[in-house]
């Protein structure tokens, strides 16, 4: 039986793994973390009355369905030392819960080991200070997956402000590229918000928009009360409440205003250690940092899937993932 | 296996290249007038047009509702030192390929030295080509402008434009012969035509599945039809994605779109008892996949089995009772007059009550839940049945607009209502039956549902 | 087909009160096409009344049967010992296979579930609409294809009481002037003149008016002269 390895146990990976092992497929999932389901796993619905697209139920159940498949078998607390060989027959060095071991017999990898959100890349700048009242778009995803009937967050905010592009799109010291997701998923989460807390204040302070939906998304989004005040990039103030320092264009002059949270839009990164994980698998990187295929991944027997590779939505990382499985098994 | 490709697009030529990369081969119908029927399922369609008959195993629509190229078409060389406006999602939003189509077109004007004024209200990037053509034109000296709100005014006799954009803070005046500005994109009569021939279902501007995120960008109600629309792609590996995947899509063995061929769904299946089907094409039309065909011989319908994605909605509707899901293993539950039956929606309800398992480990004892294909499998006799042997009911199913199969939810909930009225009418307690809908991704909101429930 | 509605539960468990072994006739045919009578909605009413039963601690025992149609004897025949046991049956059959029954069952007590309403057409999935009241004497050759006595809410045969606004009835803003239509549709066929034909006052002796009706097929019988 064919013997498959994917690196990464986020949505990119389990879809793989599920197509695979489906198709009587053996799978070893290898998971750095503690558990499998990379960043998805912590986001919430941002449904209101109706759904909001967002793509997250996209991974209803799998993490449930690939641990209890037989055909994978997961090796969390695991971290990709070496890879030897080559196609049809790979070996892998692994530091894991046991200490290190050797995994062989591989007749692929799939690389699919996701991104890093600015917070985790940065460190507590006065761009993103570390306090209460200032979170990050990944935090306020933990808080919607956790709310339940009566709130989301602890006390009902009376203004909130959503800072775009944080992280991304300057490139003196951020990502030169556009994300893709965060004025999707924070436009989404501003909807819940904005059913929980009907009074408050929430204001987009952005520089570009992003196309999100078809139709008059963001003129929706207006008619429920939702600012948006195109600015320059924002600087924060920390403090009890902490304060957001903008300047409109043509204004003149920095305004100041504060709020009672402030949300920090990150988008997607490179991940921290695709340097190390380029060298292992025979990958390149691309002039954003992210993994890139050097030779074709029917040719080396390493294909990439997920934000691995680059900023995408849900949906496209599923898509991506179902689609390398059906290649792989094209070949078996 | 042949592959039908029904639809005059920029994308056509690069899909047959693909398909017959694959193994397929690829038949064009360009013009969609010319087709005049349309029948069958997945793997054995027939698609017929005033020339002729074809069988085919898959279709892929790529009719787009617009103009190619819109500014590569029109726009004419200015004499003199007029600006060269381009003029984007106005006065709707803009396919996303104008896009490409109008930064190519800039940077070229922008290069010959013209000025050139790039209006619109949304960015739009996918992969680095878009990202590179704009950092190419900005310096090349285009002159971007994000609008809020826009008017143009046109002379008709000198052709001069005026055109005022507000970007919130300020207004800036234009004017120039010069304008592109492409009509707005609105979906065809041609879509309505073919959405109706091959009987898919619409959303409501009559595109066939737009942005449905959690139905995969090429997917339609029906098995085995495919729908590359490339007015929402701007990059073209984004296009070479949606290709790779209906490619893999068409591939894939049992055809259900997203179901993973997971043991046991494998015996799933609908069947229907010729005795008692009154023949009433009620489940005909109530099926979202077009999985029903009259069976005229016999005059019963017939379940087409590559076209069914076992939603069970032809089994809640059925006035006759005549139409089962194949036969599973009934589950020995915990039959209680304090016991809460959850029947949960296997694409949300299921984790989200998986979620709670240890939340509310004491309670789960008294609770049994059951999943079931969709909301849609739910009627109001399986509930009332259920209350014979159960204290409540809980019926979980996906949001509006989340559902798999479109109105699954919807119907359940609308006999969760019936069965509430039902049990008022008869003095009994209406309580001991509630829908939620909700994702697996808010569980603690399920949990108050719960304890609510069980008191 | 024939369409009717399910009466009212209230209704049902008044007349079923004090019976303790009801059978449940459904019918196959037009009432389960109308979803007012078939199987399903049987099932439904037997596992209410179940319940409503149990909740007042009064015995009950509900059974279905589903004959293919209540209006030709030899279904009933074929489950004639399903009902031996019953205190009552109630039919759910249209008011021709509720009075079957009760012929063909007599001694027992044979109560109606539902109200036959009309001979209609399917809409849309759930929705019913009258096209025909039986009159026995068919005009529609000079109508269009639309009929002035089940359509116009006066049964008026040469043209509209004036009272419509937009194509709607006065009686009822979702009724459709009958004479609106058949004017629509004589134009869109081009016979616009039909309407200068006079209709003679009708003679209703062939419709209920003149009293129960039967229909003989004289060729299908052997013991008469056709």
């Amino acid at each position: 039986m064919s013997h498959i390895l994917i690196i990464g146990g986020g949505v990119a990976g389990c879809t793989a793994a599920m197509e695979l092992a489906n198709s009587g497929v053996q799978v070893t999932l290898l998971e750095s973390s503690e558990r499998i389901g990379g960043k998805v796993r912590a986001y919430g619905c941002k449904a209101t009355d109706r759904c909001n697209n967002c793509g997250v139920c996209l991974a209803a159940g799998l993490w449930d369905k690939v641990e209890q498949h037989p055909g994978i078998s997961i090796m969390t607390g695991s971290t990709l030392k070496d890879v030897m060989g080559a196609k049809g027959n790979f070996r892998v060095l692994v530091d894991g819960q046991v200490g290190r071991s050797t995994l062989a017999g591989f007749e692929s990898i799939i690389v699919t080991t996701g991104f890093d959100t600015f917070s985790s890349v940065s460190s507590g700048s006065v761009e993103h200070p570390v306090q209460a009242g200032i979170i990050s778009g990944y935090r306020l995803e933990e808080l919607l997956a956790g709310r339940d009937k009566a709130g989301i967050l602890p006390e009902a905010p009376s203004s909130i402000a959503f800072i775009q592009c944080h992280g991304s799109r300057d490139i003196h010291e951020k990502a030169p590229y556009c994300s893709r997701v965060c004025c999707g998923y924070s436009t989404r989460a501003a909807k819940v918000l904005r059913q929980y807390y009907p009074s408050a204040d929430i204001t987009f302070f952005y520089m570009d928009l992003q196309r999100v939906e078809a139709g008059s998304y963001f003129d929706t989004l207006q008619k429920d009360n939702i600012e948006f005040v195109r600015c320059r990039p924002v600087k924060i103030i920390p403090g009890k409440p902490a304060k957001v320092a903008f300047e409109k264009p043509g204004a003149g002059g920095v305004t100041e205003r504060a709020f009672d949270l402030i949300v920090l839009s990150e988008g997607i990164h490179p991940a921290a250690d695709n340097d190390r994980l380029a060298e292992l698998c025979m990958l390149g990187i691309d002039e954003n940092g992210f993994l890139k295929p050097v030779k074709d991944g029917k040719t080396a027997g390493i294909y990439l899937a997920g934000c691995a590779s680059g900023p995408k939505r849900i949906e496209e990382v599923r898509a991506e993932a179902l689609t390398t499985a059906r290649q792989l098994l094209a070949e078996i | 296996m042949n592959v039908a490709i029904l639809g005059k697009s920029q994308v056509n030529d690069l899909l047959e290249k693909k398909l017959s990369e694959e193994g397929f081969t690829p038949c064009r119908v360009e013009c969609l007038e010319d087709i005049t029927g349309f029948s069958g399922e997945r793997l054995d369609y027939i698609v017929r047009t005033t020339g002729q008959t074809v069988k085919v195993g898959h279709v892929i629509v790529t009719e787009e509702p617009v103009c190619e190229k819109p500014f590569s078409n029109h726009y004419r060389v200015t004499v003199g030192n007029e600006p060269v406006v381009f003029i984007l999602d106005y006065p709707s939003e803009s396919p996303a390929h104008y896009t490409v189509d109008a930064l190519e077109n800039a940077i070229k004007l922008a290069r010959r030295r013209k000025q050139v004024f790039y209006l619109s209200r949304f960015m739009r990037t996918a992969g680095y080509q878009t990202e590179n053509l704009y950092k190419e034109a900005r310096n090349a000296g285009v002159t971007f402008i994000k609008y809020l709100s826009l008017e143009i005014a046109c002379d008709t006799e000198t052709g001069l434009y005026r055109i005022m954009a507000d970007d919130g803070y300020d207004a800036l005046k234009l004017e120039s012969t010069a304008v592109i500005k492409p009509e707005s994109s609105t979906a065809s009569e041609k879509m309505d035509r073919i959405a109706r021939l091959l009987r898919l279902k619409c959303n409501e501007d009559s595109s066939v599945n737009d942005d449905r995120s959690f139905l995969f960008p090429t997917l339609t109600s029906r098995n085995g039809i495919y729908f590359i629309h490339s007015s929402t792609i701007t990059a073209e590996t984004e296009l070479q994605d949606r290709i790779a995947f209906t490619i893999s899509e068409m591939k894939e063995r049992t055809g259900h779109g997203l179901a993973d061929a997971a043991a046991g769904k494998e015996a799933k299946g609908i069947e229907i008892d010729a005795g008692k089907c009154a023949f009433c094409y009620t489940c005909f039309r109530a099926c979202p996949h077009s999985a029903m065909a009259p069976d005229y011989e016999n005059s019963v319908m017939k379940n087409l089995g590559n076209g069914c994605q076992t939603c069970g909605i032809c089994v809640s509707v059925c006035p006759a009772d005549a139409v089962k899901m194949k036969a599973e293993k009934p589950v020995d539950g915990v039959k209680a007059p304090n016991a809460l039956k959850i029947l949960c929606c296997e694409n949300s309800g299921k984790a989200a009550a998986q979620m709670l398992k240890h939340e509310l480990a004491g309670l789960f004892e008294r609770i049994e839940t059951v999943p079931v294909s969709c909301g849609g499998e739910i009627s109001v006799e399986t509930i009332t049945a259920d209350l014979k042997h159960y204290g409540k009911v809980l019926v979980l199913t996906c949001m509006d607009d989340a559902c798999k199969h479109f109105e699954g939810n919807k119907r359940a909930a609308r006999f969760v209502e019936k069965t509430k009225a039902l049990l008022a009418a008869s003095g009994l307690d209406e309580k001991r039956v509630e829908c939620m809908k909700l994702s697996h991704a808010m569980p603690m909101a399920l949990r108050d549902q719960i304890l609510e429930m069980m008191g | 087909m024939i369409v009717a509605e399910q009466k009212p539960l209230e209704e049902i468990s008044k007349s079923l009160e004090g019976f303790e072994n009801i059978v449940i006739a459904a019918c196959g045919t037009c009432v389960t096409v109308c979803m007012a009578g078939g199987e399903k909605e049987a099932l439904k009413l037997a596992s209410v009344l179940e319940l409503n039963r149990a909740e007042q601690a009064v015995p009950v025992k509900v059974k279905v049967v589903t004959p293919k149609r209540q209006c030709d004897v030899e279904f009933l025949d074929d489950m004639a010992e399903e009902f031996g046991g019953a205190d009552v049956i109630l039919s759910m059959g249209c008011g021709a296979g509720v009075q079957f029954m009760a012929e063909r069952f007599r001694g027992k007590l044979v109560l109606p579930g539902i109200n036959t309403k009309f001979i209609g057409v399917a809409r849309e999935i759930g929705v019913w609409t009258e096209m025909c009241q039986g009159c026995g004497a068919c005009i529609l050759e000079k109508t269009g294809g639309v009929c002035p006595v089940a359509r116009c809410s006066k049964s008026n045969f040469n043209g509209p009481c004036g009272g419509s606004m937009d194509g709607k009835c006065e009686i009822d803003p979702n009724v459709d002037c009958g004479w609106q239509l058949i004017y629509d549709r004589l134009k869109e066929l081009d016979r616009v003149e039909k309407l200068y034909e006079i209709v003679e006052p009708k003679d209703w002796r062939s419709s209920r008016d003149g009293g129960p009706r039967s229909v003989e097929k004289k060729e299908m019988r052997l013991d008469t002269d056709i």
